[in-house]
């Protein structure tokens, strides 16, 4: 009997299947390595587009400078992102917890996610004003539509016959809430943080361009204009760092605290076994 | 693990939905008189509305109309004092198997270490012991199901109600859980209501087997199932367990349920 087989499930968890750092690493070295040849045998412009070793280089010599900014982009990216989880956690549960609520607050979720982000920051820069702010806000405006409908899914995929049997044990609303739908919504809550974190950067970033004098955002557009590819390129690797870190982290919390599918299905139809005694 | 026995009594009960304008009749109307301490199964078609009958007892599912007496008395949503089996384990994924067992006991408020043995008696009557610190997803096909029968077991009910519990267990898998399923039923004198669509399962089981219509269910026949037990499949009562399936199958055959 294959008793350390685990079966097939229907309900899986959401991004659980993540690679590791490591694998990824040989295949980015490779696409670098080839990147680094282009250039060089084919001596193309370093204004255009420079070698990997000279963005390293950039980023060894402006380490401070990249830093700095680096910091006000990952706090704004944070900030959005903590306040679009709370939001749309709760925004999630009660649409959970409410048929109206959700008849209501449904079709609105829908329509604002079609909305292009880029189109909004001008008018978030008229709300929040120039700077820290904004971005901020753009980043919460960037990842709460999606965080919350990822969490609405963690919510929507206990099985009623979960609930049903606990009520029969004697739980009341809010013990099935948290004993139950909590931590049943985790794993979601995990996948969801994971795709929202580089939107929030994306949107931090987005609003840097427009209206802000420091993060990365900013770097990269005071770069771009004084044609300094070797900073903006810079800038760019360590905005892809911090979401990949970011991610990363996440992925760690996820495999040492969150680490079960929503559900156990009644099992699969093939392989059916006994337990040996 | 003695324990009391519910008597149950259902009267012209029914249940009806609302689906578009229409209102439909899912089950019933139903009449049946389970006595304390009896294994009933109720055996039918897919979709026949036996899972809605088994959520109706539990007091899940409103009765639309008709009664559901337990013990005397009208039930009330949800009854919390029974066993309950569903068709999915319905297992919480992020506790242990024990875990999960003594979830039944701490929302019951009740004594934890008792609790704790006899689930671990439980699950060595299965087999399943070594499982016992396993997460639901590091189970083989077929035990988490298992699993939740001790779960509705743990704190003695006086009522098991259990819809499909084995159904994903192969032949022989299922032949062995079957004897060690009426071992531990007569030990614990339970009333038991067992909603199944494996005619043998049901005659292996139960004092009587009620027979259920196509949707909207309704019984048919009561068939009583005199044969001494433990039963098994040995070739004294092989040709008497296959007799009463046969009777089963023909009336199946009559109503255009079987070929």
């Amino acid at each position: 009997m294959a008793a350390n087989r685990k079966p097939s499930s229907a309900l899986t968890r959401p991004a659980q299947t993540t690679a590791r750092p490591g694998t990824g690493m040989v295949s980015v070295a490779v696409v670098l390595l080839i990147w680094e040849l282009v250039v060089r045998l084919l001596a193309v412009r370093h204004s255009s587009l420079p070698s990997p070793s000279r963005v390293l280089l950039e980023l060894w010599r402006e380490g401070a400078l990249l830093g700095k900014h680096a910091l006000v982009t990952g706090f704004e990216a944070l900030e959005g992102l903590l306040l679009a989880l709370v939001v749309g956690f709760c925004l999630a549960a009660l649409t959970a917890w409410s048929t109206r609520a959700h008849r209501i607050a449904g079709p609105a979720i829908s329509f604002f996610q079609k909305l292009p982000l880029v189109a909004l920051a001008p008018l978030v820069v008229i709300w929040f004003g120039f700077g820290y702010s904004s971005a901020a806000a753009l980043a919460f405006l960037a990842c709460f539509l999606p965080l919350t409908s990822s969490v609405r899914n963690g919510f929507d995929s206990l099985p009623a016959e979960t609930v049903e049997i606990v009520e029969m044990m004697g739980a009341g609303p809010a013990t099935v809430f948290l004993k139950v739908r909590l931590p049943a919504c985790l794993p979601f809550v995990a996948g969801a943080l994971k795709t929202s974190i580089p939107l929030a950067l994306a949107g931090a970033s987005v609003m840097e361009f427009i209206a802000s004098d420091e993060g990365l955002g900013y770097l990269m557009l005071y770069a771009s204009a004084t044609i300094d590819t070797n900073q903006l390129f810079a800038a760019l690797t360590v905005l892809v760092l911090m979401a990949l870190g970011f991610y990363y982290l996440i992925d760690l919390v996820e495999r040492v605290w969150i680490s079960w599918p929503a559900a156990v299905p009644a099992g699969t139809a093939a392989g059916r076994q006994m337990p040996r005694r | 693990m003695p324990t009391a026995a519910f008597r149950i009594q259902i009267q012209d009960a029914y249940h009806t939905r609302v689906a578009g304008r229409e209102t439909q009749t899912v089950v019933g109307p139903v009449s049946l008189d389970i006595s304390g301490g009896e294994f009933l199964s109720i055996i039918a078609p897919p979709a026949s509305g036996k899972t809605s009958l088994l959520k109706m007892i539990a007091g899940i599912l409103p009765v639309t109309g008709g009664e559901i007496r337990i013990e005397g008395a009208r039930i009330q949503p949800p009854e919390r004092d029974f066993g309950l089996v569903l068709q999915q384990p319905a297992l919480l994924g992020w506790r242990t198997v024990m875990q999960n067992i003594l979830l039944q006991a701490e929302l019951r408020g009740l004594d934890l270490v008792g609790s704790r043995n006899r689930a671990r008696r439980l699950l060595a009557w299965f087999g399943l012991s070594k499982f016992e610190e396993s997460r639901p997803d590091e189970l083989p096909p077929g035990t988490a199901q298992l699993i939740s029968v001790c779960r509705a077991l743990v704190h003695c009910p006086a009522l098991l109600l259990m819809d499909e519990p084995f159904r994903m267990l192969d032949t022989m898998a299922l032949e062995q859980i079957l004897d060690g399923f009426q071992r531990l039923w007569l030990e614990t004198g339970t009333t038991a209501l067992l909603c199944t669509g494996n005619i043998h399962e049901a005659v292996l089981l139960s004092d009587r087997v009620a027979v259920m219509s196509q949707r909207p269910g309704r019984i048919l026949q009561v068939f009583s199932i005199d044969l001494l037990r433990p039963r098994r499949m040995d070739r004294a009562t092989t040709s008497q367990i296959a007799e009463y399936c046969s009777r089963i199958r023909t009336l199946f055959r009559a109503q255009g349920v079987l070929p």
